[in-house]
């Protein structure tokens, strides 16, 4: 099922599907290893629709709500 | 001979390049148009070399000014230049990524594999020959943090480049057939318009293909009319033809070798993996109520601790003040001694606020800093951030700015558009540094409580939420958004905390003091040629007029600009004549609402001269003079406010 990347909860493990964002984001996502394909575990979320957490790779990566709405994932 | 240290962030590039340089060689700061690397030199078997630490990138593909001048200096290495890359091994990765971009430039190389110790802490060993034979260069492995193989790592490289350069040339990384041949097709036309050879042909076709703007304006010039359109037609047709934006291409194609590779030279056992406290400190310092509770408390310790150091630390530098005694040698009667007096005072309120201040100050930050906290508040006030238009990032220069705010503007670097930086210096300019802190502790903290003193920080804060909206309705939203690595907790070294407060201050001293010495030997001669009474009664209407205050007060204004600490002496001796602010209250010279005022006014009135200066070298002229006039018309409105609400109580 597709949602996108804001909608997940705490724990959820997904795939990227698509990055809906222009040519810069895309890169700073790129460089942060989130690219298509992507499989990552949303770690921790904050309240006020403040950024997420995202354990990628080894690392943890800060995003905000804003971006995180235009990734688009599926669960796995 | 230069060595130039690559990375990503947080690779703990700058630890070891701190931990070879030490204290020994003077590390100097060289700001380039915005954003700064860090030079140093190193003798290695008699040999004097440079060593140049290069800001943290993620890739050479650029968004920011950070990457920019990064692939500006590695575009135009000098021939006798070792390009040593450090990784973090523990995200040998991602790392990977960076190194296969330095690969492509085709010089002489050596690769780092720092942090192995937090590798191995997660379970994951690393065949560094495999590694080594992977990339076609030596591989060292070192933990900057306790400075294990970092001189393994310098004087073994600098040998192996001594006698035969040519051996640390990395191999060629093969893309796919089509991408190599448009790279070839564009390598021809950079060819046929005899482009620089001090440029590799493949790395600049690479670079047209990620469509990395910074590029194709530097070929601008030297490509012939028409040639870059044709370049651009080239990579059109990759897209065309792969159905895939050629910027993403390349990068995805680099992110499966790297992968690949990391794979094959490394391997993970889970047997092995260590959980520690740190893991868990996360679960209160990131939960999303326990985080906010933390952080509160965190930062009252901080000021606590900042306020109380103070305290004791300005009697022990009191003790040692040589003022008393030079005053009684040198009269102050004559042009020279009144010169001497001016530079020793501007020097010493230097000093005062140095030592008493900004030391302790900046020890704590740094900790924060290196501890890894720092990230996790812009996460935590991200939302907060947002709702005045800012992203979570920009909350770390507004710390640095209850310091000083010269070191602070300069820390607005980390943001990446000119959008957030603009707002975020006007908003840094506003936060009262230490400087100011002297004036509201010593005015309100003194004459009232310290409760009192306190309401004028949070009347501080939240006049600077206010602005923030009001700037971000003015100049809407365009920013890249919040990505922002956070990384793992480490315990500081000293030597670390050592280094950067010392680094801060140098900011400090090397811009703040001249100004402050300036400042006194010109509010010295006003004195001294008795302009005194003169520029008070020119000022007397808009001081007493506007604000309400008694007419002695205006020169002290005018040499708050270029000191602002000094307000608080001045009030007392220079205006009045009298020993301390508790004489000119008790005396009935100034109402408190007129003490309240006063610090109101002093708080958010125009920066600093240093201030100044600093924000017209990050931001323009224009801009500066923009900010230092809309920072004395608010300070006006705020003291009217508070004189209209003292006529209330």
């Amino acid at each position: 099922m597709e949602l996108s990347l804001a909608k997940c909860q705490c724990g959820d493990k997904v795939k990227i599907l698509k990055l809906n964002v222009g040519y810069n984001a895309r890169i700073n996502l790129i460089n942060m290893g989130l690219l298509l394909n992507t499989e990552l575990v949303v770690s921790r979320k904050s309240f006020f629709a403040g950024p997420l957490l995202l354990s990628v790779s080894g690392t943890e990566i800060a995003l905000g709500r804003g971006l995180a709405t235009k990734i688009i994932v599926e669960k796995i | 001979m230069e060595f130039v240290l690559v990375g990503q962030p947080n690779c703990g590039k700058s630890t070891i390049f701190n931990s070879i340089v030490g204290y020994k060689s003077v590390v100097s700061n060289f700001p380039g148009a915005t954003v700064g690397f860090t030079k140093s030199s190193l003798v290695l078997d008699n040999n004097e070399v440079d060593i140049i630490d290069l800001p943290g990138t993620y890739s050479f593909q650029t968004t920011d000014e950070a990457e920019v001048a990064a692939l500006d200096y590695v575009m135009n290495l000098s021939d006798d230049t070792l390009i040593v890359n450090i990784l973090d091994a523990s995200v040998l990765s991602r790392s990977l990524e960076l190194t296969m971009q330095i690969m492509e430039l085709q010089r002489p190389m050596v690769v780092a594999l720092n942090m192995i110790d937090e590798a191995e802490r997660k379970g994951i060993s690393i065949d560094e020959k495999a590694l080594s034979s992977f990339l076609g260069v030596p591989v060292f492995k070192t933990v900057g943090r306790r400075g294990e193989g970092v001189k393994e790592l310098f004087g073994e490289s600098f040998t192996l480049y001594n006698k035969d350069k040519e051996k640390l040339l990395p191999k060629t990384l093969k893309y796919s057939k089509s991408i190599e041949e448009t790279c070839k097709n564009i390598e021809e036309i950079l060819k046929a318009n005899s482009v620089s050879e001090k440029w590799n042909y493949r790395f600049m076709a690479i670079k047209f293909l990620e469509k990395d703007v910074f590029v194709s304006q530097y070929f601008q010039d030297s490509l012939k009319e028409g040639e870059l359109e044709k370049i651009k037609s080239i990579v059109e047709k990759l897209g065309k033809e792969t159905k895939r934006n050629p910027a993403f291409i390349v990068s995805s194609f680099r992110h499966d070798i790297s992968f690949r590779a990391f794979e094959k030279v490394s391997k993970f056992n889970r047997e092995k993996e260590k959980k520690s406290f740190r893991d868990k400190l996360d679960n209160i310092l990131m939960h999303p109520l326990g985080g906010y509770i933390t952080l509160t408390a965190i930062i009252a310790i901080v000021f606590l601790v900042i306020f109380k150091s103070a305290e004791v630390l300005e009697n022990v530098v009191g003790l040692i003040d040589p003022g008393e005694y030079l005053e009684s040698v040198f009269k102050g009667d004559t042009f020279w001694d009144v010169l001497f007096l001016g530079i020793y005072e501007g020097f010493w309120g230097g000093v005062e606020i140095g030592l008493c201040y900004l030391i302790p100050f900046f020890i704590l930050i740094s900790f924060l800093e290196d501890s890894g906290y720092l990230p996790r508040i812009a996460f935590l006030l991200d939302s907060l951030m947002h709702k005045i238009g800012l992203h979570g990032l920009s909350v770390i220069p507004m710390i640095l700015g209850y310091g000083c705010t010269v070191p602070a503007i300069l820390a607005t670097r980390i943001l990446k558009s000119p959008r957030d930086r603009f707002i975020t210096s006007v908003l840094t300019t506003l936060v009262p540094c230490s400087a100011r802190m002297i004036v509201i502790l010593g005015i309100i903290g003194a004459l009232f409580s310290f409760k009192a003193a306190l309401g004028i920080y949070l009347l501080n804060i939240i006049i600077v939420g206010i602005l923030g909206r009001f700037m971000a309705k003015i100049m809407p939203e365009k920013s890249a958004g919040f990505i922002l690595e956070i990384p793992k907790y480490h315990l500081p070294s000293l030597k670390s905390i050592a280094n950067k407060t010392w680094f801060r201050l140098k900011e400090f001293v090397i811009i703040a003091i001249p100004l402050l010495i300036l400042g006194s030997v010109v509010l010295r001669y006003i004195d001294f040629f008795g302009f005194k009474e003169g520029i008070n009664s020119f000022l007397s209407p808009f001081v007493g007029g506007v604000l309400g205050l008694p007419p002695q007060v205006g020169l002290v204004l005018l040499v708050g600009i270029l000191r602002k600490e000094d307000a608080l002496i001045l009030l007392a001796s220079s205006a009045f004549g009298l020993k301390d602010v508790k004489e000119v209250f008790n005396a009935g010279l100034m109402s408190s609402t007129q003490m309240y005022i006063f610090t109101v006014f002093v708080t958010f009135y125009v920066p600093c001269v240093a201030t100044v200066a600093v924000l017209i070298k990050e931001l323009n002229f224009k801009r500066a003079m923009y900010i230092t006039g809309a920072t004395f018309v608010l300070a006006i409105i705020l003291s009217v406010l508070v004189r209209f609400a003292g006529l209330l109580f």
